[in-house]
Parts: structure tokens; sequence; C-alpha cells
């Protein structure tokens, strides 16, 4: 199974399966997504027929009041502008134009309350740096401990062994 | 997903624990894998690319995946490494998997322990997403001061 004989045809075979893995998944996925838009246009533009049900919805923030911060909610690529909610319990600067990812449900009077917010602030930003940062030691060690042999093909192979070799 | 870094990390404790030798960089590998065949691609072809793959990268950071992953990248070593690099990537990516279930999502669970089989997410919500960067300075100097350690011998 693992030996070099037949190697491409092993090697097509895996991508093919992983292919229709991939396939699969976003047949599966794409339905999904299109009955999560459906619910939420539903909601936003009737909120009574959704009230305390788990939504979790990204919005832009529009204007803020005492009480309450107006939003337009995105459904796919746009945002129903026409048909802004007003929210609750939102957090952060209060300033328009802000993305934020809410996690709330719509309450009788149609306002929709936050019980959990996420936004792609610096938090964001130093897990990806920190991603590189592994990213690079990984590779790094990986090739302080493996090279390639000499062979026309190129196959890895521990370093101590080439150098062995040598 | 806790970073990348804590990912390997994690790979480095699990696989020195084990070996002393260049099979630690195997987990190592491995526990980066599945980041490296789904978020990669993700970030750079949907988030700035904008192209709608976010479902069909999903499926590469699932057990079954990932083995076939690990048994595909294992033709890049010699003949008479195979096997191990095998299984030890499988081994890494699996712990990667493991400690991404561990997390608690912004609501609902996202990884797909049973894929193919069945799209049931799993999570066992025990530490928050960001979590994993409150002790990556700790991770950083744990891992440095082992690595210049087993060097110098």
């Amino acid at each position: 199974m693992l030996s070099d004989s037949l190697a491409l045809l092993k090697v097509f075979s895996g991508l093919i399966i992983l292919l229709l893995l991939g396939i699969y998944s976003h047949q599966h996925g794409q339905a999904e997504d299109e009955k999560t838009l459906k619910l939420i246009k539903k909601c936003v533009m009737l909120p009574s027929t959704c009230a305390g049900r788990p939504l979790v919805i990204r919005v832009k923030t529009k204007a803020w009041s005492p009480e309450s911060v107006e939003v337009e909610v995105k459904a796919g690529e746009v945002y129903l502008t026409q048909y802004p909610i007003e929210t609750s319990n939102l957090d952060g600067k209060q300033s328009a134009g802000r993305i934020i990812d809410i996690l709330g449900s719509f309450d009788r009077d149609g306002q929709f309350i936050v019980v959990k917010q996420r936004e792609d602030d610096w938090i964001q930003t130093t897990k990806y740096l920190v991603s590189l940062v592994g990213l690079g030691l990984c590779l790094w060690l990986f090739v302080r401990l493996y090279t390639l042999s000499p062979g026309c093909r190129l196959p890895i192979i521990p370093r101590h062994r080439r150098n062995n070799n040598a | 997903m806790p970073d990348l870094f804590t990912h390997a990390a994690t790979g480095y404790f699990i696989g020195r624990s084990l070996y002393a030798d260049h099979r630690i960089g195997l987990i190592v590998l491995g526990s980066i894998l599945p980041d490296l065949l789904t978020r990669v691609p993700q970030i750079i072809l949907q988030r700035f690319l904008e192209f709608p793959v976010s479902h069909f990268f999903a499926a590469f950071h699932t057990p079954v995946a990932l083995i076939i992953s690990c048994y595909l990248l294992c033709f890049l070593f010699a003949e008479a490494q195979r096997r191990t690099s095998c299984l030890l990537m499988s081994f890494g990516a699996l712990c990667h998997f493991v400690l991404d279930l561990m997390q608690e999502q912004f609501y609902q669970p996202i990884y797909m322990p049973w894929f193919p089989l069945s799209f049931q997410a799993m999570q066992w919500s025990w530490f928050h997403i960001h979590a994993s960067l409150l002790i990556t300075p700790v991770l950083l100097v744990a891992v440095l001061y082992l690595w210049l350690r087993d060097t110098k011998r």
C-alpha cells in the first residue's frame, strides 16, 4: 500500500477521494447556507415570527441611542438596508459602520437582544501573526530534521541518514 | 481554532515525550497540517479573493480527509520512511483535531468528526476560542528552552 509500485495511481486515487469529499461538503454547506439565508431574511422582515429563536447574524452599526443600536443585517452578500433592526446589549465603541457578528434572539417587540458578539479586532490579527510564527518554526524544525535525498525523485529522508551515507 | 503556534508547540511536546530524533518533526508537521489544508486556502481564496470555497475546504479538517492527506504526503518520503511518516503525521493531525474540539466556538460547533458519514459537528467547550493566545508566551519560552537544550546535547 505504501510501496513505490503504482505510486502515481495511489496518489491520483487519493486526490480524487479528497476532491469528492470536498464537493460533498460544498454541496451540503451551500444548501445549509441557503436555509440560513432564508431564515435570516424572514426574521429581519418579520421579527415577531422568530421571537426567542437563537440567531447568529452579521450586522453593520448605523445609529446609537442610549437604549438601543440600529443596525443593518447582512444576508448573503448584501446588507438589508431597507429593514434595519433595533438591538440591545451591544458593547464597544459607539460609532457607525462597525461590522459585528452577534448571537442573540428577537424579543416580542422585535428588538434583537445580543447575548454574545465578535468583531475582527486586534485579537484576530494577533492570532494570525502568532500562527505565522508557528508556521515558520515548524518549517524551520522540519528542515533541520529532514532533507532531500540525492536521487532523481527527491524523496524526503531524515537528515542524519543522509549525513551517515555521505 | 487555537493559533498555529499552539498546535505546533503541542505537537512538539507530544513528539518530544515519545521520541528523541527526527520523528518529532513528523508529529509537528501533522499537528499543523489540518490548518494548512483548510484555513490557509479559506483565508486566501474566500476571505481575500471572495471565492465561495469555505465548505469545500472544511472537508479537509476532518479525521478521514486528514488520514488520506497524510497517506498522500507520505509518498514524498523515501519508501522506507513512509509507514512511520504516515502514522506519525496522522497522529499529529488527530492531536490537532482533538485540541480544536476542546475549544468553545462562537455559537454552534463546527468540527465534524464523523464526516462523511454525518455532518454532525461537535465541541467540548473546555476553553475560550482565543484562550490559546494567553499561553503563547509560555509555550514559546518552553519550546525554545527545550529545543536549545536538546540541540546542545
